[in-house]
């Protein structure tokens, strides 16, 4: 298959629910789907033509990169220019009700890294130490981030014993699908 | 009862809706762009490593260059893709103007300048990428609005700043304050107040979006060949004014590839030669053309020969130019090499950067930032400008192991 058949396929496919992903991460659909679309860009610029599974693994790790990459360079630049991209509000349509649109909504409150250690656990189920090798940050700091977004969560969403320092390690892999 | 965050953010990601936002053709063209350069970049330094005499033409694969370009279309609407750009009609002058990306590493006007005027040069670029900074008339409604956000923020610190001495000198402990700590919450309050009596009369203000929905267009024998596929700048990041508050300054990204039609996904890097470039904007609710400004397109070089033997040259590719000197260095982790490449384009460096990482933040200046140094596959690789003893333009590359 070509690399222009299997991104169709991949786009088809996962599109939506790779800007989904994004969209937990930077909190407004239309930064979501730049984020995918760079993703994409750049994986397939490089790269072969694979099982579809395994890119989409990599185009979200693409993104979390991205993501944390663009927040460093916002951070870096803002002292000379006035470019920081003014949060839009979260779309209701994208998020739907209830439970997603909360979370969806108090995700916004923490700073990038606190989002990405949020979504690398609860999303990707990844243990601290893998968070940590994922974002090259120590599992310690993967643990005060996760402290910190406890904080800032359980006074809008309710106690997140999930985020508790002494669970993060052990919740089972894969679960609550 | 609290959402459960692990079934809360797989719902979000993996129920959510069927159709993909994406148009596969432009990012194909996309993709396809930057997969032409990096393989030809990368093909060049490995040809250049065994001594093999340099090929050209990296960016078209040897066809007639200007083949790829989007032939002219009678039937395309003006401004689009293919169409003739004297279609649009002329802007009014010393609306809208163009400043060439700056060379010293800053993006913004100092000081008060005037709409930069028609037919001035925007440099010659072996890159592929374009970063002008877009300059506009402020309207007035635009610029009271930005005046009281920055009014309104302002106060709204000073009355902070007030709060917070306030409520430390009422506090359990205030007389135990040292004299720093008083004079710090003086000294807070003070500057918040400065700061409001500066947004009131002489700060420069921002705001957000292009009030102008301006467009950026290349044309090559007055046919529209690239344009920036969104808004440039994009309308979701902010723009600042000139001291005194009459033009407003955007950053803006081109890339510096053939448009789509109906019949290709474009996406291929603009041959080498020479171009206008135009703004295409909304006046009085029609669209009008500002320019042309001229732009340079330089051809990529060959790649560098007479490398020596254990160079990690698929590791880290070079940017092409004639080798001028390569010298074993040492470091604490191991031995390396400083390398300096005569090459020409206003973007070189700039350029030389983006292909050890292509994910370099967006800027309109052509040089980098001092002391610039990239992780390149377990390489520590610095990337300078820097002139020859004879005087060329080159490329210096510290690499040492990272």
């Amino acid at each position: 298959m070509s690399w222009e058949a299997d991104l169709d396929r991949l786009v088809t496919d996962r599109g939506p629910a790779l800007v989904a992903y994004a969209y937990l991460l930077v909190g407004d659909m239309a930064s979501a789907e730049d984020l995918v679309q760079d993703a994409l860009v750049r994986t397939y610029s490089r790269r072969r033509p694979e099982e579809i599974t395994w890119v989409e693994a990599y185009v979200r790790r693409t993104i979390l990169h991205t993501f944390l990459d663009g927040y460093r360079a916002k951070t870096r630049f803002a002292a000379v220019t006035p470019l920081v991209a003014t949060p839009e509000a979260v779309d209701d349509e994208a998020s739907v009700a209830g439970d997603r649109a909360d979370v969806a909504r108090a995700l916004t409150t923490l700073s990038p890294r606190e989002r990405a250690c949020v979504v690398l656990r609860f999303y990707d189920d990844l243990t601290l130490p893998e968070i940590g090798l994922r974002l090259d940050i120590s599992a310690g700091a993967v643990k005060r981030y996760l402290s910190d977004a406890r904080h800032k969560l359980e006074p809008l969403l309710g106690p997140q014993p999930g985020l508790a320092a002494e669970d993060v390690a052990t919740i089972t892999k894969g679960g609550a699908r | 009862m609290s959402p459960d965050l692990t079934r809360a953010l797989h719902d979000a990601v993996d129920t959510g809706p069927d159709d993909s936002p994406f148009d596969v053709l432009t990012l194909t063209g996309r993709i396809r762009r930057r997969r032409t350069v990096r393989a030809g970049v990368r093909g060049g330094v490995a040809v250049g490593a065994v001594g093999a005499v340099a090929f050209g033409a990296v960016y078209v694969g040897g066809r007639d260059p200007l083949s790829v370009l989007p032939a002219a279309s009678a039937d395309a609407e003006p401004g689009t893709c293919g169409s003739d750009i004297g279609l649009l009609p002329t802007a009014a002058p010393g609306r809208v103007g163009l400043l060439p990306p700056s060379t010293d590493g800053a993006w913004y006007m100092d000081e008060d300048a005037p709409v930069p005027p028609q037919g001035t040069d925007l440099g010659a670029l072996v890159g592929r990428t374009m970063g002008p900074t877009l300059v506009r008339e402020l309207s007035p409604g635009a610029r009271d609005a930005a005046v009281a956000d920055l009014v309104r923020g302002a106060q709204e610190a000073l009355a902070e700043a007030e709060a917070r001495r306030a409520s430390r000198l009422a506090a359990p402990g205030a007389a135990s304050l040292t004299a720093g700590q008083l004079d710090a919450l003086d000294r807070g309050v003070d500057v918040a107040r400065r700061q409001l009596e500066s947004a009131q009369t002489s700060d420069p203000i921002s705001g957000v979006g292009d009030e102008l929905d301006s467009h950026i267009l290349i044309t090559r024998d007055g046919t529209v060949v690239a344009s920036d596929a969104d808004p440039s700048p994009d309308p979701r990041y902010s723009w600042i004014s000139s001291l005194d508050r009459s033009t407003a300054m955007s950053m803006t990204s081109t890339e510096l590839s053939t448009c789509a039609t109906d019949a290709d996904p474009g996406g291929v890097p603009l041959p080498a030669g020479e171009y206008s470039v135009y703004v295409s904007y909304t006046e009085d609710g029609e669209r009008a053309a500002a320019g042309p400004w001229s732009l340079t397109l330089l051809e990529m070089p060959p790649a560098p020969t007479g490398l020596p033997e254990g160079f990690p040259v698929d590791d880290i590719p070079l940017i092409g130019g004639r080798l001028v000197s390569v010298t074993p260095t040492g470091g604490s982790s191991g031995e390396g090499w400083v390398v300096q490449i005569a090459v020409d384009g206003d973007d070189a460096a700039m350029e030389a950067a983006r292909l050890l990482r292509d994910d370099l933040p967006t800027t309109s200046a052509l040089s980098l930032p001092r002391g610039i140094s990239l992780d390149v596959a377990g390489w520590e690789v610095g990337v300078a400008a820097s002139t020859s003893e004879d005087g060329e333009p080159t490329v210096v590359y510290s690499i040492l192991p990272g």
